[in-house]
């Protein structure tokens, strides 16, 4: 697990000026919720963190090390998108096997690591459906495990229950917190919900036009 | 899915499935007339009005494989009784098949032209598809500069009928040496699917949520990794879709195949025609030839059609 630093981190599109110069801390075993209206860069910063979007200029540490020129692939980091984004071809299983096939895992390791992470989400009945055949929750719980199946320095979640109805995300709110707390990854969380940020965080991070508040 | 069970509802359905029967049948009727004419006697074929009963014969086909000539004289007794029924059906018609010097039947060209067919009208289509799903993918998924210019100049080339440029292409395969290759009507073709081919697929790839290949660059896979493993499986409809059309496209393709070849690589297209002779016009030969022709395609189609079927509507309802 990691500690994430975020130094000077400035981005536009185009014309508009999402980032601006934003330096953060999140401390090992941290849970930071990014808080902020929409378009307010919250999203993007994820990215950055991830890699799935490009820096126009500062640093992004990972464990003291500068990540921002690496590919998404190597920079060890879990992603949960506000779709889920599962692969609609794979099965459940498969899904959950996808990141350990990339590191060449033998199948043996492969089948007790997907046991394990299906349990502990309760979604061990699954592993054998296909994503479109899951309800909302169930899709989640396969995307939280996908991103916890090869223990990834930091988990990066993009509103992970933004899509669910109110009842589902106090309940998935309870189980994210436990999966923290057993896990103990280094995470950040991003909402535009004060109450979901309120219960989840160590830390609330403000962002509005690109700036942290607070 | 619910049903509307009111009885307007259903009549309307009853209406609609009645319209949908008839435009079938208007659509399959050259299908019917030209396969019935495939196995007409040469007689019957031409008649006015056209004879709907008929006594089937595969006679056209035995035409269709051999080369004939005229018969000048009666066969004699023996010879005929010693021909096998295939030549008999070919003697009963007025004509002898041609023997080469030690007597085995000549075969006509059409076996040979149909595999030509087959082998530019594949490779063409696998060139075409996949340069057009890579290409549709750069432009569905990377800021391209002049990405709309770029497309609209990629479709400008589909704007000429392909007549127009038929000569200067004649004379520029002639000078290059394309001319009657089969590598020369693969190029031909390959490039004038691919602009269809990639606005084809640049519509199925803008379907696929881009968080997919994201997920699996997260996942530790490169973006030529995440194509291969999730972005081709999902737009499996689509190349499916766009792969029928190209070799439709391709297979059915006559003007340049008359132009562009004439004996070594020439297609079936313009093959069955020239099969028209001279002295009397054996349309049932041509009938003949034309409805195997038909076949690939049908199985093609056949084949793809789960995939089709999800593509049309995939593709072309949103956006």
């Amino acid at each position: 697990m990691a500690e994430i630093e975020l130094r000077h981190i400035d981005k536009h599109f185009g014309p508009v000026h999402v980032i601006r110069d934003v330096n953060l801390t999140i401390k090992d075993r941290e849970f930071v919720v990014f808080l902020g209206p929409s378009g307010c860069g919250k999203t993007t910063t994820l990215r950055a963190i991830a890699g799935l979007e490009e820096i126009d200029s500062g640093e992004i540490l990972l464990d003291g090390k500068p990540i921002q020129n690496l590919r998404a692939a190597d920079r060890d980091i879990a992603f949960v998108f506000q779709n889920y984004a599962l692969y609609p071809h794979f099965t459940v299983y498969e899904n959950l096997a996808f990141p350990l096939r990339a590191v060449g895992t033998s199948a043996v390791e492969i089948d007790k690591t997907v046991r394990s992470v299906g349990g502990s989400l309760g979604i061990s009945h699954l592993l054998k459906m296909r994503p479109s055949a899951l309800s909302g929750g169930d899709m989640q719980r396969v995307a939280i495990g996908r991103a916890l199946v090869r223990r990834p320095k930091a988990l990066l979640l993009d509103e992970p229950i933004g899509s669910l109805d109110a009842k589902l995300r106090e309940t998935m709110r309870v189980e994210l917190k436990r999966l923290h707390y057993e896990n103990g990854s280094t995470s950040i969380y991003v909402t535009h919900d004060q109450v979901e940020a309120m219960s989840l965080a160590d830390r609330i991070v403000v962002m509005n036009e690109g700036i942290l508040q607070q | 899915m619910a049903v509307v069970s009111t009885r307007s509802g259903r009549l309307g359905n009853r209406i609609a499935i009645a319209i949908v029967i008839v435009i079938t049948l208007i659509f399959l009727s050259p299908i019917y007339w030209i396969t019935t004419t495939a196995f007409k006697p040469l007689v019957q074929a031409t008649s006015v009005p056209p004879s709907i009963v008929f006594e089937p014969q595969i006679t056209p086909f035995v035409k269709l494989f051999t080369k004939r000539a005229q018969l000048t004289a009666p066969v004699a007794p023996e010879v005929y009784e010693a021909a096998p029924w295939w030549e008999r059906l070919v003697l009963d018609g007025g004509e002898r098949l041609a023997r080469d010097g030690k007597g085995n039947v000549v075969f006509s060209a059409y076996p040979d032209r149909f595999i030509n067919s087959l082998i530019i009208a594949i490779t063409s289509t696998i060139l075409a598809v996949s340069l057009g799903t890579v290409t549709a993918y750069g432009f569905s998924r990377f800021r391209v500069k002049g990405e709309a210019d770029l497309l609209f100049f990629i479709l400008s080339t589909r704007m000429l009928p392909p007549i127009v440029v038929a000569i200067p292409m004649f004379l520029m395969y002639r000078a290059v040496g394309l001319n009657d290759t089969h590598i020369g009507l693969i190029i031909l073709y390959t490039a004038f699917n691919v602009s269809f081919a990639v606005w084809l697929m640049k519509g199925f790839m803008d379907e696929i949520p881009k968080e997919y290949e994201e997920a699996a660059l997260v996942d530790g896979y490169t973006r030529m990794q995440a194509f291969f493993k999730i972005v081709l499986p999902e737009a499996a409809t689509g190349i499916a879709a766009t792969a029928v059309f190209c070799f439709i496209t391709a297979w059915n393709e006559y003007a340049f195949a008359l132009i562009l070849t004439n004996r070594r690589a020439q297609t079936a297209p313009p093959f069955i025609p020239s099969q028209i002779g001279t002295g009397l016009q054996d349309w049932t030969v041509i009938a003949a030839g034309t409805v195997l022709f038909l076949i690939p395609v049908a199985i093609f189609t056949f084949l793809l059609r789960n995939h089709l079927l999800r593509g049309m509507s995939f593709g072309a309802i949103r956006k």
